[in-house]
């Protein structure tokens, strides 16, 4: 079940021979084949991939949204294919923290209470959850935005908050889509610090889509995604404006 | 959380609940007018009384008539105290009240009274012939009595009486101004036989109005407690032509039987009978009216119902209109582990709270209406000399109110809720 732990001596993410086609009327999409992908604890892995390529599949397949169709997923010891319904919620609220590029903030609550709702569903008291949320955002300079709704936030601190939450229930793996991708060059670069200071911080592993090259380049380990087939790749480039490559390694 | 998504869009939110409230006004008021309703067509069948209340006469029973609810009585029989000892000891009896009735000449007050056609005032030969009701009258709320004005004599009291309007007729008052008589003097004479050649004696007692009454618990226009009757009838029976005559002295006119429901009258009835006395009761009449009355009800609480249906859908509508605007927000929670049925739950939640605040709203509204129709109604029967309708409203209505339009939101918001929680995450996120 999620609660399981990942240790030290097998990696938090092991993928083998993961393949996942989408169905239509009258035609079938292969959008991940025959996928093998290991992170060790702590790694910061980015990802990269053009539109279509199977970047958000692989990260859904990897955040339990969706349940993988063939080959063997396990995240910090978890078998996903076994999971029931319920399961995988659990799995979601425990194990893995999302970080997206539209923020997922919920406009109706402050940043406070975007927070403390990851820690509620994971069943935290109110007492303890209203103190590690303000913590938590502390953490991420946003003391002073406590009691601020998400509209009243730069994008930046959006994500910022986004992150609070992602690691509010400590999870073992931080998926970031394209986390960067709505803001500007000196937000990015806040963001981008900050996704890698929870790896020194808090031993996360994070899988991070990104084009940014500035939060590519805190990356460790660089894949790329091609028509459902991923490959690691070598950082070419990357300078803190944006230009960038990458190679095939 | 439902509060606040609520106070995201106020607009919408205001007119779900407002059509919530509207409908449930219309139910409240509906109800509690059919409600008041069938409880004054009773009270005028019944005469205040309670719905199960049987009228023993001082007679035998008339075999002939047996199984009416109004029968001619058979030969007179004394009320005896032993028979109505036994008539205590029937099956689903509750009470058995007595009756006593004394003939009395009347002299009305001296005091001047707006609007008599005696000029303003009544004397001494304004007197006439009446009879004196004495009933225990701390049991009002069983006797076929209705109070329509001032008060009952206080318990026990020798002093106080309280008269119907057929007394202000009397005086030429109207039934307009029936508090003008209200703490004005009576004076009360009962009367005796003193000697063979008809000599009078009279035994005066001067009693203060205290109350206007309907009642139909025995032929009179005067009702008292039984202790100030009791001695007006002893005093009668010493005269000689009570004294002289064989007929059968009853120290009651009537005894009043109240059985525990409806359904058991007849029952209560044929054990009165085999006692040896005389009944009547409108037990054919009450379960005919219920039925009509019930069918009223049904009628108005269906309108009702039919209003709160159609508000129901609007809230569906809303809901299912807000699951299609935070389809991302719902893949949000659930990427952050919110299973199937938190998200299901939210929506419930966010209806239940259309739906109560609408039904409290919409209470007090119908409420309101129910008290300015009762106010009108009042007026008006007032205005024509009738006994005005009472303005109460029973606790249940209001709290099933707001119970059933939480409930009824409840149950529309069902729909969104189940499609919102069935959305896939993935999906929803990507949205």
């Amino acid at each position: 079940m999620p609660s399981r732990r990942v240790t030290m001596s097998e990696p938090t993410v092991l993928v083998e021979g993961l393949s996942h086609r989408y169905v239509r009327r009258d035609s079938t999409l292969e959008v991940l084949r025959d996928v093998h992908l290991v992170m060790e604890h702590g790694a910061y892995v980015s990802l990269v991939g053009s539109s279509g390529s199977g970047k958000s599949t692989l990260l859904a397949v990897l955040g339990g949204l969706e349940r993988p169709q063939s080959g063997r997923v396990t995240v910090a010891g978890i078998d996903l294919a076994s999971l029931s319904g319920d399961g995988l919620a659990l799995y979601r609220r425990k194990t893995v923290g999302f970080v997206f590029q539209h923020f997922g903030l919920l406009e109706a609550l402050t940043a406070v209470e975007n927070v403390e709702l990851a820690l509620t569903l994971n069943g935290v008291s109110s007492s303890v959850r209203r103190h590690r949320a303000t913590e938590l955002l502390g953490d991420v300079g946003l003391a002073a935005r406590l009691s601020h709704r998400p509209h009243e936030l730069s994008g930046g601190e959006r994500q910022r908050v986004a992150i609070a939450r992602a690691v509010a229930n400590d999870p073992d793996l931080i998926l970031a889509d394209e986390p960067t991708g709505n803001l500007d060059v000196e937000a990015a670069e806040t963001v981008a610090d900050l996704l890698s200071s929870l790896r020194r911080d808090r031993g996360c592993t994070l899988l991070v889509v990104t084009h940014n090259p500035v939060m590519a380049g805190h990356a460790d380990t660089h894949y790329a995604l091609c028509d459902g087939r991923l490959a690691e790749v070598a950082m070419q480039v990357a300078d803190s404006r944006g230009r960038s490559g990458h190679e095939l390694a | 959380m439902a509060g606040r998504e609520l106070r995201r869009r106020p607009g919408r939110a205001f007119l779900t609940m407002a059509a919530v409230a509207l409908a449930t006004a219309l139910l409240t008021a509906l109800v509690a007018i059919a409600s008041t309703g069938r409880t004054r067509v009773l009270d005028q069948i019944t005469h205040g009384g309670a719905l199960a209340n049987i009228s023993v006469a001082a007679a035998a029973p008339n075999p002939s008539e047996e199984g009416l609810d109004n029968p001619t009585p058979g030969r007179s029989k004394s009320l005896t105290a032993s028979a109505i000892q036994a008539m205590r000891h029937l099956p689903h009896v509750t009470a058995v009240i007595p009756i006593v009735q004394a003939g009395v000449i009347v002299v009305p007050s001296a005091k001047p009274l707006a609007g008599s056609h005696l000029g303003g005032r009544a004397s001494v030969s304004s007197s006439y012939g009446d009879n004196i009701i004495g009933v225990n009258l701390s049991r009002s709320s069983s006797l076929p009595i209705s109070l329509v004005a001032g008060k009952y004599p206080a318990v026990g009291s020798t002093t106080e009486v309280d008269v119907t309007s057929d007394y202000l007729t009397r005086l030429g008052l109207g039934t307009a101004v029936v508090h003008e008589v209200i703490g004005t003097d009576v004076e009360l004479g009962a009367y005796k036989v003193l000697s063979p050649d008809f000599r009078i004696g009279l035994r005066w007692s001067t009693l203060r109005i205290v109350g206007v009454v309907d009642q139909q618990a025995g032929s009179g226009n005067f009702l008292a407690y039984p202790g100030l009757v009791t001695a007006d009838v002893q005093w009668t029976a010493g005269g000689r032509i009570h004294g002289d005559t064989d007929a059968p002295r009853s120290p009651y006119v009537g005894v009043l039987v109240e059985a525990d429901q409806l359904s058991h009258v007849d029952g209560v009835r044929s054990g009165i009978a085999a006692i040896g006395y005389s009944s009547s009761a409108p037990e054919d009449v009450i379960v005919s009216v219920e039925k009509y009355l019930h069918v009223i009800e049904l009628i108005l609480t269906a309108i009702g119902l039919v209003a709160l249906a159609i508000a129901a859908l609007g809230i569906a509508n809303a809901l299912l209109a807000a699951v299609r605007e935070r389809r991302r927000e719902i893949g949000v929670m659930k990427a952050i582990g919110a299973r199937d049925r938190d998200v299901m739950r939210a929506f419930l939640v966010e209806a239940g709270c259309l739906g109560l605040f609408g039904g409290i709203v919409g209470t007090a509204i119908g409420i309101v209406i129910f008290v300015g129709i009762g106010d009108f109604a009042n007026s008006y029967l007032t205005s024509q000399g009738l006994r005005g309708v009472p303005i109460t409203l029973a606790s249940d209505i209001p709290v099933g109110a707001i119970v059933g339009a939480a409930v009824v939101s409840v149950l529309a918001g069902a729909f969104p809720a189940r499609r919102a929680s069935r959305l896939s995450a993935r999906e929803a996120v990507e949205a």
